[in-house]
């Protein structure tokens, strides 16, 4: 479960988000969509612990993350499995090794570790790059390579994807939307940002539209976002 | 392994440029520092050869024998050690177990350009402190300062100090070079580890091996560099860092030193952080770790306070000061040798003429004199103690009561004497004891009271009783037909423990004492109750 409340956050010479208040039950799917610069990014990174609201509350889960500890936001992030807007990966380790790391950071042992990551390369399709090193990997595969990272890590209850189709052609991005609906479907809270308002594949979901900092709609169902698209500024 | 390899595949690059840093620095303040050395050794080199011969007192006249095999020397003087160095208010021993001899050697005169004179003295000076020290009995050789003061070398000291400067410019920038590289190429690793939340303590870890694979890397450069430096400096017939360490200054030694302790703390440093990070790792539970181990020093604290309620025996006690006096002889000894070495070193101060260091010497003897007369005071005490406590010990060697009365276990008379057993015509296998007659039906009663430790067949024995007295007395019947005790029960004087057997036959007695067999005879003529009555 993941709730803002009342949540800004604001630089000295802006506002980035002006009193959001959004809520995912438990095994629930919500996009946020909106153009650039309407505070998506910032939203995902508040959720991941990596910035603090100006005013307002996070809670997922039991936690509300204001003002927690650096360890118990680590612990915090060791329950997400995150798609970054620009996969961050160790060039140097292999791909297999850059996605068993999102197990050795819990304290897995390295052999199971292994185990889930080959196990995530293979449902991200992308087994093939196992012994590959990262920094030799183009922006579709370093992409896919986030997405097995995320779906490597069994025991997260939330699943974050800024931007995840940014790289990906029609095909990928509707193999994506069904990799995220079979987390959903194993009981994961998904929570995508994306500039399109829905994402193929993910089955019905929630939508937010967020402009400029203020959520400006927030809907029920996927056929609701598909009449509403051309409101979409 | 996943770790080690992705920092070697990550940092290689680093890691040579750590190595060749670290070389090339170290060779060119090695270099350095051994050109100005040798500049000085050879600056210094006396025209003519004084020196004084440091011998042992009883072996003083070996010494003056095996110089006059010597042609080229000649003994100027000979003095005490106190001659030298001054009587002090308490040295009262030491100062005479030193003899010097002042000897003067005959040089082959040099021929040739100024320049080729330093090295040609510096090998004849080489040669015969070689010479001089090889004579029997002696201590050591010193190089009395030449008469004219020899004349300042500015060059070799402006080389070996811009190589010193150069050395530690490059070691200085490698240092911000390679720390400022690891970081960097274990940013992204970092931001990683971060993001999948990565617990706080551990975040540092991919920098922490970098960091620890560059002091290894600086610490072989290092090593290799000195030995490179000395071998280079000192050229091809001197290759070992041993010849160029006594070369350089004690200040530049001093700063050698600290740069390798420097290296090999920060290698131990990295190496106990790895593995203080690999157990909290492993364990995830140092809460119950530290309790364990605490729980671990209360157990084993119990025992030693225990231990420390009993009063210790005077046997316990014995042994201790015996610890205790080996320990301070040892530190004697330390004691002793330290004030040879400074009487050797006020010597020294005394040949350069080096008023300062000669009056500082000679406090440092003083104060050493001091040290070896406390601690030979303590021995002495500790040695009297000891005596003491070994008259006590004595007397409670045998605790317990006395073992009174004795009396003969049976009414035969003696078959085998003690000492007879093996002896010919009689069987070897009671040795270490006597054989009584024992009459038909008689039974075999136990010599005093005690306490049967065992009963039963025993090879090469036949049917065997022993009894225990006490003051670690025990006495023996071997060869009976039966025992009638079983171990562990209490007999009394006169109680028979076994059977002699219906046909006339001979048992074996044997008593022993802390171990060891006595003559049972002697034994039972020395009963305690006899001695009253008498």
């Amino acid at each position: 479960m993941v709730r803002f409340i009342h949540v800004a956050r604001a630089w000295p010479d802006r506002e980035v988000l002006v009193d959001v208040s959004l809520c995912v039950d438990s095994g629930d799917a919500l996009v946020i969509s909106g153009p650039g610069a309407a505070g998506k990014s910032t939203l995902v990174r508040l959720l991941l612990g990596l910035d603090t609201p100006t005013h307002g509350w996070i809670v997922v889960d039991d936690l509300v993350l204001g003002g927690s500890t650096p360890e118990v936001l680590a612990a915090h992030r060791r329950r997400i499995g995150c798609i970054a807007q620009h996969p961050l990966l160790v060039g140097d380790l292999t791909v297999e090794q850059n996605v068993a790391l999102a197990l050795d950071v819990s304290g897995a042992p390295t052999r199971p570790a292994q185990s889930a990551a080959n196990e995530a390369l293979e449902r991200a399709g992308i087994d093939a790059l196992r012994g590959r090193r990262a920094g030799t990997l183009s922006a579709v595969e370093r992409r896919w390579v986030a997405v097995a990272r995320a779906l490597a890590r069994p025991e997260a209850s939330l699943l974050l994807a800024d931007e995840p189709t940014a790289d990906l052609d029609a095909r990928d991005a509707r193999r994506l939307g069904a990799l995220l609906a079979e987390e959903r479907a194993a009981g994961k809270t998904i929570v995508v940002t994306s500039r399109e308002p829905s994402l193929a594949g993910l089955g019905a979901h929630r939508l937010a539209l967020l402009d400029a900092g203020r959520i400006t709609l927030e809907t029920a169902t996927q056929g609701r976002v598909r009449s509403l698209a051309g409101r979409i500024p | 392994m996943t770790v080690a390899s992705a920092t070697w595949r990550r940092s290689r690059g680093t890691l040579l440029l750590a190595f060749a840093v670290a070389l090339a620095s170290g060779v060119l303040v090695t270099s350095g520092a051994t050109v100005i050395a040798r500049a000085r050794l050879q600056g210094a080199a006396p025209l003519q050869s004084h020196y004084y011969v440091v011998s042992r007192g009883p072996l003083a006249e070996a010494t003056r024998g095996g110089l006059t095999a010597h042609p080229e020397a000649s003994i100027v003087a000979e003095y005490g050690i106190d001659d030298l160095l001054g009587e002090t208010a308490v040295l009262r021993t030491g100062g005479e177990t030193l003899r010097v001899l002042e000897v003067r050697m005959a040089r082959r005169e040099a021929v040739g350009a100024a320049a080729d004179v330093a090295p040609s003295q510096g090998r004849d000076a080489a040669a015969e402190v070689a010479t001089l020290q090889s004579l029997e009995g002696v201590v050591d050789v010193i190089a009395l300062a030449p008469p004219t003061a020899p004349v300042p070398q500015t060059g070799p000291g402006v080389v070996g100090g811009g190589l010193i400067g150069v050395g530690c410019l490059l070691f200085a920038s490698g240092l911000v070079l390679t720390a400022s590289m690891a970081v960097r190429e274990s940013r992204d690793e970092l931001a990683v580890r971060y993001l999948l939340g990565a617990e706080p303590g551990s975040l540092w870890r991919p920098l922490g091996n970098q960091l620890g694979m560059f002091v290894l890397a600086g610490t072989l450069g290092a090593v290799l560099a000195t030995w490179l430096g000395a071998s280079l400096v000192l050229g091809r017939g001197e290759p070992s860092v041993a010849t160029a360490g006594p070369l350089l200054s004690p200040a530049s030694r001093a700063v050698l030193l600290a740069a390798a302790c420097a290296f090999v703390v920060g290698a131990v440093a990295s190496a106990v952080l790895a593995a203080r990070r690999a157990v909290l790792r492993i364990t995830d539970a140092p809460v119950e770790l530290i309790g364990l181990l605490a729980a671990c020093l209360l157990c084993a604290g119990s025992p030693v306070q225990a231990s420390e309620a009993v009063p210790p025996s005077d046997f316990q006690l014995l042994r201790g000061v015996g610890r205790e006096l080996a320990a301070c002889n040892r530190n004697r000894i330390d004691a002793e040798r330290t004030l040879a070495a400074t009487e050797i070193a006020a010597v020294h101060a005394h040949a350069r003429q080096n008023a300062i260091r000669f009056r500082l010497a000679n406090l440092q003897r003083d104060e050493s004199v001091r040290i070896v007369e406390n601690w030979r005071d303590t021995c002495a005490a500790l040695e009297m103690r000891r005596a003491e406590l070994r008259l006590l010990h004595g007397a409670s060697l045998f605790p317990g009561p006395p073992i009174a009365p004795r009396r003969p276990p049976v009414t035969g008379g003696m078959a085998i004497a003690w000492g007879e057993a093996g002896l010919p015509g009689r069987p070897r296998a009671f040795r270490n004891g006597v054989g009584l007659r024992v009459r038909p039906g008689e039974p075999v009663r136990a010599t005093a009271a005690g306490n049967v430790v065992y009963a039963g067949d025993l090879a090469g024995a036949g049917k065997v009783v022993v009894v225990s007295h006490g003051r670690r007395t025990f006495s023996v019947y071997g060869r009976v037909a039966e025992t009638l005790v079983v171990r562990g029960m209490q007999v009394e004087a006169g109680e028979p423990v076994a059977d002699g057997g219906d046909d006339p036959a001979v048992i074996y007695f044997s008593v022993r004492q802390r171990g060891k067999p006595v003559d049972p005879v002697v034994w039972l003529a020395d009963d305690p109750s006899l001695a009253g009555e008498g």
